[in-house]
């Protein structure tokens, strides 16, 4: 009974909702109608400029709109066709890792290969210090250079020593300094040793080797250590550079 | 391929909306100002109403055919009957016009079913309140949700839902008093 009675009240409304459209229709036809016998009024309204250019404008931002999202929509969809890939190759990966000796004898070790290129990309960043940094107080560094060369790097963190490079092309002059009651050895074997004064009354040795020349000398309880492998750069210069020491405050 | 097949569609897209503007732009004026008087407020009307036209173009089929051309009109003279109130400062109209809502069933079966009196039914309907016969045909005519009708005509779902019952109580009461003699 009850059935029928909802039955019953579906056809009703069907019945209403059909009835509605069909006023709704001849209300849309009498419109018209009207609007038919009006429509010599018309004939006098002077439709705005302004209106025609403010529908190109608006139509053409809308289109802009449009083209817009759609490209968003397209980028979207690409993006998730991407990730649908990555998931699967990570799948992939993963359950060859799991199941292949050999495959995962090769992940790891192309894994570990990249590791070792990035700290050897750290390595050089570190040492490529371009200016005497603010751990250098207290630090003794040469106030004067010979002319061409630059500062290439700067070395050394802990107390115990600290190092500098100048670079010209592929020449070179290195500074060195020792803290901590150190004691330096240097290669003079088949040289030439000579005792030198620097500052007027610093006592100093020179060593001149087929391929560099060096200057040792202690000051402020620190040992240093000038070398340089270009020919131009003779005893004299590294004597100047010596007498430029400055300290970092 | 499907690129090229989205770019048709859009081609025919932007046709239908520049088609409809070209068409009906001075008619809806002309009814805009016919309600309004002002040059000025009937083509912000025109504008307003484009705007949301466009955002339910695909409610539009052909573009010169009765059916277009009184969605159009229905929809400006609507926003002009807006415009016009909200200048003269009229409240939004809270029909009283003694329709009780509370049963909008028609009773269709109470009544002899006569498809031709439909003509005279609209346009008794239509003479209590255009409005009414308005919101009748977006609803049932042109098969648009209360949402649809809401953002087209600036009204809230809520205020859509009562004008339709209103609208079916007018309806009721023009059925029981025998048809359209009665206003």
């Amino acid at each position: 009974m009850n059935e029928l009675s909802n039955m019953d009240k579906e056809y009703k409304s069907s019945l209403e909702d059909n009835f509605l459209r069909h006023i709704g229709f001849e209300h849309v036809h009498n419109l018209c109608r009207e609007l038919d016998m009006n429509i010599n009024g018309q004939e006098g309204t002077i439709l705005p400029e302004s209106l025609d250019l403010w529908f190109d404008a608006y139509y053409r931002q809308e289109l802009r709109k449009k083209k817009r999202n759609d490209n968003r929509i397209r980028v979207m969809r690409q993006l998730k066709k991407a990730a649908i890939f990555i998931l699967l190759l990570v799948g992939v990966n993963y359950f060859l890792v799991i199941s292949v000796d050999a495959y995962r004898v090769r992940f790891f070790n192309t894994i570990m290969n990249i590791q070792e290129r990035f700290t050897q990309i750290d390595y050089v960043k570190d040492s490529n210090q371009t200016t005497i940094p603010d751990n250098w107080d207290g630090y003794y560094y040469p106030s004067y250079i010979p002319e061409g060369y630059q500062l290439d790097s700067v070395i050394g963190d802990t107390r115990l020593v600290r190092v500098i490079h100048y670079v010209k092309e592929d020449q070179k002059i290195i500074f060195q300094q020792f803290t901590g009651q150190p004691s330096i050895q240097v290669d003079s074997e088949g040289g030439i040793v000579e005792r030198i004064e620097i500052f007027g009354d610093q006592k100093a040795v020179f060593v001149e080797k087929e391929n560099y020349r060096s200057i040792s000398w202690t000051f402020d309880d620190r040992v240093f250590f000038l070398q340089s492998s270009d020919i131009d750069i003779t005893k004299n210069h590294l004597i100047k550079i010596a007498e430029s020491l400055e300290i970092k405050k | 391929m499907l690129s090229f097949i989205l770019t048709i569609e859009d081609v025919k897209k932007r046709d239908k909306m520049e088609d409809l503007y070209i068409t009906y732009r001075k008619e809806l004026f002309y009814i805009s100002y016919q309600i309004l008087h002002s040059y000025h407020d009937a083509e912000d009307v025109i504008q307003n109403a484009f705007i949301k036209i466009y955002k339910h173009l695909d409610k539009i089929g052909e573009i010169k055919c009765k059916k277009t051309r009184a969605y159009l009109v229905i929809v400006v003279r609507n926003l002009s009957f807006d415009r016009y109130n909200e200048k003269k400062r009229i409240m939004p109209t809270e029909f009283t016009d003694g329709l009780e809502i509370d049963d909008t069933s028609l009773s269709l079966d109470e009544h002899v079913l006569n498809l031709e009196r439909g003509k005279e039914l609209a346009e008794a309907l239509s003479k209590i309140n255009s409005g009414y016969a308005d919101i009748l045909s977006l609803r049932y005519y042109y098969e648009m949700s209360l949402t649809e009708i809401g953002d087209l005509l600036n009204l809230s779902t809520d205020n859509v839902c009562v004008k339709i019952h209103r609208a079916k109580a007018a309806l009721k009461k023009i059925l029981s008093e025998g048809g359209v003699t009665n206003e």
